[in-house]
């Protein structure tokens, strides 16, 4: 019996360990690629700075019309705004009712102490305990009304900083915007380095600098097709780039070359910060340069 | 022990789980890469520096200025290119710029100028001869360079012939800036060809009879023009030789008639001959002077264009009613209609890849210009304008088109890029401007 299950046992284990590794090579070989590809999705975040349109210029002649894209431009950017200007509005009115409340809570306040000084001496007159628990609970009633005002002039303040923050960012409407906070989505660590003001400005002035660089003979291109070309680039401690790798290209060589040039020309590129480098001596920054065909009269 | 052996061979169960583990949390602790979109570029077109050369000698100078205004200009009627103003230039073209490390890039570069030319040029007993050399302003790197010796009086062909290079080292297509289109206009009572540069400012007149003298096509090797011309009262084909100045009659049989354009090899010309009131389109063998039918039906069949590959042909017909952009296989394949802008199309020309039809079609009373695939598909519209665009042609590179603008009695001839880019003016204050083409290289 023993002889029999020892021998039940070993073939149970050996089988059982066959198993075991083929089933976790076979676990590998699925779990691997997807391994990957997640990898590959997760180390990408964008960033998109604030979103500006270029003026663009009057049709050269006056008997040349306009194309219905000016007109929607146009309206859009009159649409944009009428955004900024409601929200001045908003919070002008916003401040405006803040200045009221302080007002009254001033008003409240002194008069509150008047009343409380005519109490007093009229206790004092009539000493009744009456009165002076009357008075008591009305002082109490003055006292929960100033603190119902204090908050809402709380909330009104926290209001203002925050429309004042997306104003500074561009306000809401900016593209990108949604992007970006799905690819932020689960990197509340990165999301945070992103935040703070010193990397913000650093990406803010690295966007400005090879944006003011670019230039894309459009006479080239074909007015129908987005382009987009992806790139990492390598900045030294001393803002030289060191080494660019087109990831994705257009396709149209001529578009890649403008990003490429653009590129060298805006190199040294501003010196990265510490806590983008990580300690390291250099730093690794990715591009996506895009091209929407524009305004066909445009130029 | 051979089992054990057996075993240790296999990975240990705990070492595969936490590779396992390990490489399923490895992407969380990896280190994510900001990538930042830049959404619009600050220019739509490359900025070149273009400085006076350096004079070497006394008769280099004015030359030298001249060159260098002429490949400004260039460079800027291609729209590719936007020049840095001059005045903003922070230093000029000496000796030493044409020593090692002779430039300084980084003044060139503050001011914004992706790539420079830098050139000199000396002259004596009227010859002339320039060095010209491209540098991209951001790696120092030199790009092209060039020596050209000419007749001082053609300073201009030396200065053409380095914007084409310009243009090939940034677009892989050499410029078309020595090429010309020849034209009619209306002078006196009659009407003659002309000839204008790109500049628009050199016009050259071709005929002179005082007859009417209507639609110059080029030949290919572009010293010979086919035209019509009523100086003999009845309407018949002449052909200009440039190079031996002759002016020879070409052909007189049949009606009206309007040349197309030369078949590719030069040697023979379609055209539109109206017989007894049918037009019909012919190709005319000017060795031989044989004549063959090419489109023949009861409709009026006229302005012929052969493709670069002489395989098609494509030509107004108003067979459903309507004149319409129709394309044929040659020699005798189906013959398909390609233009459905407007009710009434015409003036087909065929891109010098032969991958596109550029034609003017009328809507709501007035023309405009289309391109086409030659099978009818892709429709583009590429001007937009409120007068009417009319007999459009391609420059020899197929990056422009020139075509004539007419509004109430006025009429100006304009370039635009084929991607509806850029539209300018070539030339204006002429009477009457009608059937621009544009000459090949040469």
């Amino acid at each position: 019996m023993i002889n029999v299950s020892v021998f039940a046992g070993e073939v149970l284990q050996k089988d059982f360990r066959k198993m075991l590794t083929v089933s976790l090579v076979f676990h590998l070989l699925i779990f691997l690629p997807l391994f990957v590809v997640s990898m590959k999705r997760s180390t990408i975040i964008i960033y998109s700075p604030v979103y500006t349109v270029d003026l663009v210029e009057a049709p050269s002649k006056k008997k040349r019309a306009g194309s219905g894209a000016t007109a929607a431009k146009r309206s859009e950017a009159t649409k944009k705004k009428a955004k900024t200007q409601q929200r001045k509005k908003e919070m002008e009115a916003l401040q405006k009712k803040l200045a009221t409340l302080q007002k009254r809570k001033v008003m409240d306040e002194q008069r509150a102490m008047a009343e409380l000084q005519a109490r007093v001496e009229a206790l004092r007159a009539k000493k009744s305990k009456e009165i002076l628990d009357e008075r008591v609970k009305k002082i109490e009633e003055n006292l929960k009304e100033r603190e119902k005002t204090e908050k809402l002039i709380e909330d009104i303040q926290k209001k203002i900083a925050a429309l004042k923050v997306s104003r500074d960012s561009g306000g809401k409407e900016a593209p990108g915007g949604e992007r970006e906070k799905k690819a932020w989505g689960g990197m509340s660590g990165r999301e945070t380095l992103l935040m703070s003001p010193e990397v913000k400005a650093y990406l803010n002035a690295l966007d400005e600098t090879v944006r003011s660089a670019w230039s894309v003979p459009r006479a080239l291109l074909d007015n129908r097709e987005d382009l987009m070309v992806q790139l990492k680039i390598t900045i030294e401690e001393d803002g030289g780039v060191s080494s660019i790798i087109v990831e994705r290209p257009s396709g149209k060589r001529l578009f890649d070359e403008s990003v490429l040039r653009a590129i060298n020309k805006a190199a040294p590129l501003p010196v990265p910060p510490e806590p983008l480098r990580e300690g390291k001596d250099y730093y690794d920054v990715g591009f996506r340069f895009h091209y929407f065909p524009g305004n066909r009269n445009e130029g | 022990m051979k089992d054990r052996g057996r075993v240790r061979a296999l990975p240990s169960v705990p070492t595969v789980l936490f590779v396992f583990l390990f490489t399923l949390l490895f992407p969380a602790m990896s280190r994510g890469i900001i990538y930042i979109d830049i959404n619009s570029p600050s220019g739509i077109r490359i900025p070149i520096a273009v400085p006076e050369l350096y004079a070497e000698n006394e008769a280099g100078q004015g030359l030298n200025r001249k060159i260098a205004e002429v490949i400004a200009t260039d460079l800027k009627i291609s729209n590719i290119f936007s020049v840095v103003n001059p005045g903003a230039y922070l230093e000029r073209i000496t000796e030493l710029s044409f020593e090692a490390a002779g430039i300084s890039f980084s003044d060139w570069k503050m001011i914004g100028a992706d790539s420079l030319v830098v050139g000199r040029v000396s002259a004596n007993d009227d010859k002339l001869f320039a060095e010209l050399r491209l540098y991209d302003v951001s790696t120092g790197k030199m790009l092209t360079g060039k020596r050209y010796s000419g007749p001082s009086l053609r300073y201009d062909m030396i200065a053409h012939k380095f914007a084409n290079e310009i243009l090939y080292q940034y677009t892989g297509v050499y410029g078309v800036f020595d090429t010309e289109v020849a034209f009619a206009a209306k002078k006196g009572k009659g009407k003659e060809i002309f000839i204008v540069d790109l500049s628009g400012e050199k016009v050259r007149q071709v005929t002179g009879n005082g007859s009417i003298n209507m639609f110059p096509r080029w030949s290919p090797d572009g010293y010979k023009i086919a035209y019509l011309s009523y100086r003999k009262k009845n309407p018949y084909v002449f052909l200009r030789n440039f190079l031996s100045g002759s002016d020879r009659l070409l052909f007189r049989y049949g009606g009206f008639k309007s040349p197309g354009s030369f078949s590719p090899d030069g040697s023979s010309l379609f055209l539109s001959i109206s017989v007894k009131g049918n037009a019909d389109i012919f190709k005319f063998f000017l060795e031989d002077e044989k004549l063959t039918k090419v489109v023949s039906n009861h409709s009026i069949d006229v302005s012929p264009s052969v493709a670069p590959g002489e395989d098609k042909i494509a030509f107004v017909s108003d067979r459903t009613g309507y004149p319409q952009i129709y394309v044929k296989e040659l020699p005798r394949g189906p013959e398909r209609r390609v233009s459905f802008a407007g009710y009434y199309s015409t003036s087909p020309t065929w891109s010098p890849a032969g991958d596109r039809i550029a034609f003017a079609s009328m809507n709501e009373g007035k023309f405009s210009i289309y391109t086409v695939k030659p099978d009818g598909s892709d429709l583009r519209q590429i001007v937009f304008a409120d007068g009417s665009c009319e007999d459009p042609s391609f420059s020899p590179d197929g990056r422009y088109i020139v075509y004539i603008y007419r509004k109430s009695g006025y009429s100006e001839m304009r370039i635009v890029n084929v991607t509806g880019f850029g539209d300018r003016l070539l030339l204006k204050g002429m009477e009457d401007m009608s059937s621009p083409s544009w000459s090949p290289r040469r």
